[in-house]
């Protein structure tokens, strides 16, 4: 029987969903972003099951990044903490504790390390008419600038092309009150 | 909201067109977040709702559904007339209503199907991680033969992976299923 053809693409990036507040978060989900032939698939797996959302190529209005902070805290942090170890084991005098302790700081500074190459962390979001949906995979910028690489092509191919300047004059048609200045940022 | 405006994710406040440069990093002027957008044509789209056409002549076809409102296509599925308003297209099909929600029962519209149970994954777990406390795979090997049996033909994750979870599961619970059968052979007999 011959093989039939992968339908799906794996776009970069990995990431989970989280759920709850600043202090106290739940990982709800691992999500991955897959490219099909006419729709972008964000895929859900939470144990051994999996839930798909389809966003169609003609229907994606904008895709939204932010950078946030996430990364430099957190390297901040376990940087802190690897140096704290480090600093502990130099005063311990029983070899078995300080070997210890220079474990746990290699791993913090190790983590410290992956977090760093990993780079910047941001929150996607991605946009139709009716809705507007994060994308937990795209949670560093460089997978989602990377992500973004292979999904303008798709989105230009469905849609056709218009220049940022082109497609600015066009909303400002639509909606003229756009064309004032935007108001001043909040204090 | 109107649908053509783009909003900060952290905010909500609308991004102006002024701070749409493609693949930029910008501020926005709101909250200070640092943000970067990428709007394409689909924005500048609007919304067409199609109505269904009330009948012009009392004998002219009508919607099966609606009996009031003139006939627009023929459904795929069953053949019943439909209006605009019963018409649904999937991959290029039209469909009503009752085909539509019996296809995706039966999975027949790969588009609609939303989740899926991964059995092919659920077996070999059930296969191998009972391995870990070597007595729990009596239980987990039968279970997880089992699962391999019922669930062979299901399909594996949409993004289309193999099935080799599913042979590997089978192959660790033969395997386990011969060790446990030798084991007690060995004990009845010495």
């Amino acid at each position: 029987m011959a093989k039939t053809p992968n339908e799906y693409h794996r776009l970069p990036g990995q990431g989970r969903r989280v759920e709850g507040s600043r202090l106290i978060s739940v990982s709800r989900s691992a999500c991955s972003l897959w490219l099909g032939g006419d729709h972008l698939l964000l895929v859900d797996r939470v144990g051994y099951a999996e839930t798909y959302k389809r966003f169609y190529f003609r229907d994606i209005q904008a895709v939204t990044i932010r950078k946030t902070n996430n990364a430099t805290t957190t390297s901040a942090v376990l940087g802190l903490m690897a140096l704290v170890s480090f600093v502990w084991a130099l005063n311990v005098a029983n070899l078995p504790g300080r070997v210890t302790l220079w474990i746990i700081g290699g791993g913090f500074a190790l983590i410290t390390l992956l977090n760093l190459w990993r780079g910047p962390t941001c929150v996607t979001h991605i946009k139709t008419s009716v809705q507007m949906e994060q994308l937990p995979p795209w949670n560093r910028l460089r997978a989602a600038r990377q992500g973004m690489g292979k999904l303008r092509p798709q989105l230009i191919q469905a849609q056709g092309a218009f220049s940022p300047d082109e497609l600015k004059a066009k909303l400002v048609e639509r909606l003229p009150w756009l064309s004032q200045n935007p108001p001043a940022a909040s204090t | 909201m109107e649908s053509s405006l783009v909003t900060c994710s952290k905010c909500q406040a609308i991004l102006w067109p002024s701070q749409l440069p493609t693949g930029e990093l910008t501020s926005c002027v709101s909250c200070g977040s640092v943000v970067m957008v990428e709007v394409f044509p689909a924005i500048l789209h609007s919304h067409v709702v199609m109505l269904p056409e009330p009948l012009l002549v009392e004998n002219e076809s009508n919607c099966f559904y609606h009996p009031t409102k003139k006939a627009a296509i023929v459904c795929e599925g069953c053949g019943r007339f439909l209006c605009a308003l019963c018409d649904l297209e999937v991959n290029g099909r039209h469909v009503c209503p009752a085909c539509l929600e019996s296809g995706q029962k039966k999975s027949k519209f790969k588009d609609l199907e939303n989740s899926r149970v991964l059995w092919d994954r659920l077996s070999f777990a059930v296969a191998v991680f009972p391995l870990l406390f070597l007595w729990t795979s009596i239980i987990g090997a039968p279970i997880a033969l089992f699962l391999v049996w019922r669930y062979r033909k299901a399909p594996c994750s949409i993004t289309g992976k193999s099935n080799l979870s599913f042979i590997l599961a089978g192959i660790f619970a033969v395997l386990e299923i011969g060790a446990w059968t030798l084991a007690l052979l060995f004990y009845l007999t010495r």
